[in-house]
């Protein structure tokens, strides 16, 4: 209709007269929408990130106790295994037909706040994360020699260690070293590229060398009186007892949840084995209430936008009650006016929304080197999904309708004043 | 043109009426001069002649329609196209162009969106050439804000404005009592030109006697509206 484009025009016109407090309005209301689709996005690409985590690994198995503690701490090195599994079980399992691989972890020390593991030269190969990525040297190769570590790339940067370099690790996770195992250095031969899993922040050391350092310690002190020495460590065998957990490939997919049942009703001891993509699901479960929080907070901050731009409409009307009043002389009517006023509203939040997608992608195509390598988030810079869409739409959609209140106040006093204010 | 008869209007149910006029009427092409001081139902005349405020009882006549017949939408429509009003003053958008002030019932009315672009091509051009001769013409003007005018050159786009597209009826309320008397001389010389040329009728309101001499016909609002005569004598 021709009174509509008409219409719209003069909007525009009007609010480019405006164009500090709209500018403003605009731009607060385009922070919101980036808020609103910045948190969506970490959501949706954190979630994925979280999922990626470990790939490829059919089962973890370690002692009995819940899912999700199993996988805090074999997977993610967080809190601590309340008992470990005997070597005699382990390799009970590993022979059963139907398993491919295994790879066994063993945990309890430190090194200056990061975990040690003790695993075997496999995991290197075995571990997978995204979708079945493998791990990769930054520099250097696996351990070799029982003294030798590899470094996650985490523990390389923020401690400035460099191949070749010795570091002593501690016994326990307490942190700063008060009982060290500083007859044993280790050398770093090998530092891993950076990959956003818990691998980053882990010290990797050859099972034998977990046996090797604890050979002198009984029940996590210094048995008095007795030293083995590193060389003499060398010559012993150094068959683990015991180990913390182990990751399982099987042969076929298809067997796990035999393979699960199986495990969970071994007679010989209590243990636990877990689908790990099953568990990760469990564990982002339970994060949704913060992931919710995240959702409802953006959306208020998004509410304070449109207020943002309600207060603006509402304070600019009476002064523009003179604009109204030659606008009805030549011929606009009540509805005209209340159009306007929508009108404007549209327009102020098309462009807060338009903004705001904007900003997300530059914002996004500044921090994503920086995410990337600090937490291995690969932050995608494609096209908004469908549910940003909608929550742009639905941004639109209420400002426009919250524009209704403005509207149909000018409409009010467009009908009262008719072609003069009475001022 | 105007044809009213038996016109009662208040502006609520409880209040006494503002206006009661057993019959006015102005014939097509006449220049008519209507005194009324404010405060006499002057507002609500135009009103009522503009569509804006519908009369209680009686029958408003405007070039040939019943006004009282039509929606409040259709009655919008109907002023955008037969009538131009300029008023006292803030005639003009401020925001908008000087250009885009004079086009503005081309927007709201496609009848005088047609006729402009008849006359001259288009209906920019239409408003050029009607600034021109109320001697607006200079095109750095043109484009300017209507606010960096002075009051009068703002009248005088007012007067193109309330041509263009060729209106029959033009309207106006005090155009010149912010005016200068130098430009007012002028601004009434401008006037008359232009609503003959444009061959509309020509209905001006005002208070001031002095310009009453131009006009073909002279009626005072007091005459016709018995409320004021009612109140004069209470």
């Amino acid at each position: 209709m021709m009174t509509l484009g008409a219409i719209l025009g003069l909007s525009v016109k009007s609010l480019l007269n405006r164009r500090l407090t709209v500018g403003l309005t605009v731009l607060a209301l385009a922070i919101s929408v980036l808020l609103m689709l910045g948190v969506e996005k970490l959501r949706t690409d954190a979630k994925l990130g979280f999922a990626n985590t470990i790939s490829g690994t059919d089962l973890i198995v370690g002692a009995r106790s819940g899912s999700i503690q199993l996988l805090l701490y074999s997977v993610f090195r967080i809190g601590n295994a309340t008992n470990n599994i005997s070597w005699k079980s382990y390799r009970e399992i590993a022979a059963r037909p139907d398993v491919a691989w295994t790879v066994p972890i063993s945990l309890g020390d430190s090194h200056r706040g990061f975990r040690v593991m003790g695993t075997t030269k496999e995991f290197f190969s075995r571990y997978r994360y995204a979708d079945g990525r493998a791990l990769a040297f930054a520099e250097g190769r696996p351990f070799d020699d029982l003294f030798d570590t590899v470094l996650g790339a985490e523990v390389a940067e923020s401690l400035g260690y460099k191949l070749g370099q010795q570091i002593v690790v501690a016994h326990g996770i307490g942190g700063a070293g008060f009982s060290r195992h500083e007859d044993k250095p280790f050398t770093v031969t090998g530092i891993l590229a950076r990959t956003g899993t818990p691998a980053d922040r882990t010290v990797h050391v050859g099972l034998a060398a977990i046996e090797a350092i604890h050979l002198d310690w009984k029940g996590g002190s210094r048995v008095p009186g007795m030293s083995v020495g590193a060389e003499r460590a060398r010559a012993m065998r150094l068959q683990p007892k015991s180990i913390t957990a182990f990751m399982v490939g099987l042969k076929s997919r298809l067997g796990a949840f035999r393979a699960l049942r199986a495990i969970n009703e071994y007679r010989r001891e209590p243990l636990l084995a877990i689908l790990p993509g099953v568990a990760l699901q469990e564990l982002w479960g339970l994060m949704g209430t913060a992931e919710t929080a995240l959702g409802v907070i953006s959306l208020f901050v998004v509410a304070g936008g449109l207020a943002g731009m309600l207060t603006m409409l509402l304070a600019g009307l009476n002064e523009r009650r003179r604009e109204m009043a030659i606008l009805r002389a030549v011929g606009a009517g009540p509805r005209h006016v209340f159009a306007m006023f929508v009108a404007e509203a549209l327009v102020i939040t098309t462009a807060g929304a338009v903004l705001g997608l904007i900003l997300l992608q530059l914002g996004v195509l500044a921090v994503r080197p920086w995410i990337e390598s600090r937490f291995g988030l690969v932050l995608p810079l494609d096209w908004p999904g469908a549910r940003d869409w909608a929550l742009l739409g639905l941004v639109v959609a209420a400002g426009t309708l919250a524009g209704a209140l403005p509207a149909a106040l000018a409409y009010r006093h467009a009908l009262a004043d008719g072609m003069t204010v009475r001022t | 043109m105007i044809d009213l008869q038996d016109v009662r209007f208040r502006w609520r149910a409880e209040d006494a009426p503002v206006l009661d006029i057993p019959s006015f009427t102005v014939t097509a092409g006449e220049r008519v001069f209507l005194a009324g001081p404010s405060g006499s139902g002057k507002t609500t005349l135009l009103n009522l002649l503009g569509g804006v405020a519908a009369a209680e009882s009686g029958r408003v006549e405007v070039d040939g329609t019943d006004l009282a017949a039509l929606s409040g939408a259709a009655r919008d429509a109907f002023r955008a196209e037969r009538i131009g009003f300029i008023f006292q003053m803030f005639n003009l958008i401020p925001y908008l162009s000087v250009i885009d002030n004079v086009t503005l019932p081309c927007r709201f009315s496609r009848a005088r969106s047609a006729a402009a672009q008849a006359a001259a091509g288009s209906v920019e051009a239409e408003a050029e050439r009607l600034l021109r001769h109320m001697e607006i013409g200079a095109p750095a003007l043109l484009r300017r804000p209507a606010a960096a005018l002075s009051t009068g050159q703002q009248q005088r786009v007012a007067v193109a404005r309330s041509l263009i597209g060729r209106p029959r009826l033009v309207i106006a309320d005090e155009p010149t009592s912010a005016l200068d008397r130098d430009v007012r001389r002028t601004f009434m010389e401008l006037l008359f030109r232009e609503v003959e040329a444009a061959g509309a009728t020509l209905l001006f309101v005002s208070h001031d006697e002095g310009l009453a001499q131009d006009f073909g016909r002279r009626v005072k609002l007091a005459e016709i509206n018995r409320v004021g005569t009612a109140e004069a004598g209470a």
